[in-house]
This record gives structure tokens, sequence and C-alpha cells, in this order.
């Protein structure tokens, strides 16, 4: 595996192919990591929001930004990149914490619920997730085999 | 919106808000603190988390919202270990007697927040006439980068470039590295550039 992973910042999307890792930080933001065990070869989203809606028609609209538009162009991407069909594809989502009380109301569980439902309508199989309780997260996606190491902030790093 | 006077604008005022916290933090802590205003401008918000990501730090930090006529978010922070060193430094105590984040690291982060807060908020709230109600400082231990997102959450929902005034803080005693981020409101930018 390569040293250096690639980072990925919020609203951002980035992939790649074995030998290579991509990292990122989550808070409330979701993290979905989609791979290709044949081509080992994937991507990675960091997403803000649930759903873009109306936002779509904004001309600095950036689908990154939203779970269900970012899976979208994720896939898009991971298409234009290496010919990689949904079907091809497995998902891993990560993140949705409450950690900050003053991020209004329950945005990590809503953007985790968008990207279930998105996901589902490509027709791309979860194969596990860790979300959802009051801090921060690190995940560190290996496109050797797919696997993900998330560390939730003061707890022990753990595979999935 | 254009950025030039903005920029031109908020770097003077930033200069001198950082300056003014130095002051009101070495005076707190009875030793020396250099501040260096590291950037104004608007920054992409996939850049400026990429860079953090990237940094990969663990933090205790200390988030304060100034809600008013033009409304600003600000974060202060500091690696964990850094914030123990900080903890001892304030409490007048040896260096390395704090060894676990408790009730004193995080009054002391809850403290050095509020002095820095109020600090930026003055020098702002005087060079632009307008008015800042800063809520109490909340602290938390995380990833930095996770912290950061809390910060631009609000901003970068409306936007994705950010107006973003960061420092780093040198505490000279201890040769402790902190930084200081804080985000103007997208609501805000009209009055700062109607003062320039």
């Amino acid at each position: 595996m390569s040293n250096t992973p690639l980072i990925v910042g919020i609203g951002d999307i980035k992939i790649g192919k074995n030998p290579t890792s991509i990292r990122t930080h989550l808070g409330s933001c979701i993290g979905v990591c989609l791979y290709s065990s044949q081509l080992k070869a994937g991507g990675m989203l960091h997403c803000m929001f649930p759903a873009a809606a109306e936002r779509r028609d904004k001309p600095d609209f950036r689908p990154a930004k939203y779970a269900d538009s970012g899976i979208q162009e994720l896939v898009a991407v991971l298409k234009k990149a290496y010919s990689l069909e949904p079907r091809d594809l497995t998902a891993k989502i990560f993140g949705g914490a409450c950690m900050l009380k003053i991020i209004s109301s329950n945005i990590g569980q809503m953007n985790e619920l968008s990207a279930l439902a998105t996901l589902k309508e490509l027709h791309i199989p979860v194969l596990s997730f860790k979300t959802g309780g009051e801090k921060g997260y690190q995940i560190d996606f290996n496109l050797e085999n797919g696997s993900v190491l998330c560390r939730v902030f003061g707890e022990e790093s753990k595979e999935f | 919106m254009s950025n030039e006077p903005i920029n031109r604008a908020v770097r003077l005022i930033a200069e001198q808000s950082i300056d003014r916290a130095s002051q009101s933090l070495s005076k707190m802590l009875k030793a020396g603190a250099s501040i260096d205003l590291k950037r104004v401008g608007m920054v992409d918000i996939a850049d400026i988390t990429t860079d953090l990501n990237g940094e990969n730090q663990e933090v205790i930090g200390s988030f304060v919202d100034l809600l008013g006529d033009a409304p600003f978010k600000f974060l202060f922070y500091v690696q964990t270990k850094g914030a123990f060193m900080l903890t001892d430094l304030l409490l007048k105590r040896k260096s390395g007697t704090t060894l676990q984040y408790d009730e004193n690291v995080s009054g002391t982060i809850q403290e050095i927040g509020n002095i820095l807060a109020s600090a930026v908020a003055n020098t702002f709230a005087n060079d632009f006439q307008i008015s800042f109600k800063p809520t109490p400082p909340v602290v938390f231990n995380d990833f930095a980068a996770s912290l950061f997102e809390g910060l631009i959450f609000q901003a970068a929902g409306e936007d994705n470039q950010i107006l973003l005034i960061e420092s780093r803080l040198v505490i000279m005693k201890i040769h402790l590295p902190c930084r200081i981020f804080v985000i103007p409101m997208p609501g805000s930018y009209k009055i700062l550039e109607f003062s320039e």
C-alpha cells in the first residue's frame, strides 16, 4: 500500500487503485467508500448534507457536498476513470456523529439515511457501516482489499 | 462580492485583533505569546479541510459563537499534550503534572478561548461599530479536522468558499504552538465590505 494516503476534504471525492489508501476525518459528515474487488479500485466521498434538492440548479452546485448527489457523482467518476458500473461496487459508510451540540438536530443521522437510500436506488450493497456517537472519526480506506480502518476518537481502531 | 476590499479591511482589523489577543493571553499566562496572522481571505472548503485532514492532529479546542450584527465563529485549539502543558503553566504547577484530560484542562482551554475570542470580538466591534454577544466557550477533545468541520458547517452550507482568518500562536515559555480560526459568517460579509 502506498505510504502517503490520498486525503479527502469536505465536499470532496478522491478515487484510486491499489496500491493506494484514502483517508479522511469526519464529524457529522458522512464518508462513503465504494469499492470494486475485481479491479481493486474505489473512491471515497465526504459529504456534509443529506440532499441536494433544488441546489442542483445553482451555478456553483457542488455535488459532493450532499449525500445523494455525491454518491451519484462518485459512481460517475469511477465509471469514467475505471469503467466501473454500480453493479461492480460495494459500499461502506462511516461518520454521522452528533459531536457538536451547536450543529442543529440530527444532521448526521439524516446524512446516513440519505446515503443508504441512494445506495439502495443504485443497487449497491452496503457491506458494513459504523455511524453515530458524539466523537469524530478517522477512516483509512485500503484499496488493496477494500477494508476500512476506522477509529472513533478515544477508542481503539477497528477494521471494517 | 469582491474579495479584495473585504480582504484589505479584514486583514487590518485582524492584525489588530490578534495583537490584542496576544497581549491578553500573555497577561493571563504571565508568559510571552507570539501570534502570526497566517491567512485572511476566501478559501475553498474542500481545500482547507484537505489540509487539516492531512495534519491528522488530536486536539483540545474551545468554540465560541459571536452572535450579533455580524456573526462570527471562533475556534482555538492546541494538541492534547500541549493542553496539559498549558494547564500546568496556568495553574503554576510543575510541567508534566497534568497527564490526562480533566476539569482543570477543560477549564484552562475554556478560559483561554474566552480571553482570545473576547479580544478578537472587541477589536472587530470597535473598528466596525458592531455589537457581539459571545456564547460561553464550549470545549472539545477530538480530531482537529472534526472540530474544524463543526466550525465551518453553517458557513459551508451556504457557499463553497468561506472567509477565513487563521492565526498561529506560540506560547514562548514552553514553545507550544496553538491555532486560532475565526470565520465571519456569510451574513456579516456585507457589513465588513460596507465598512471599507
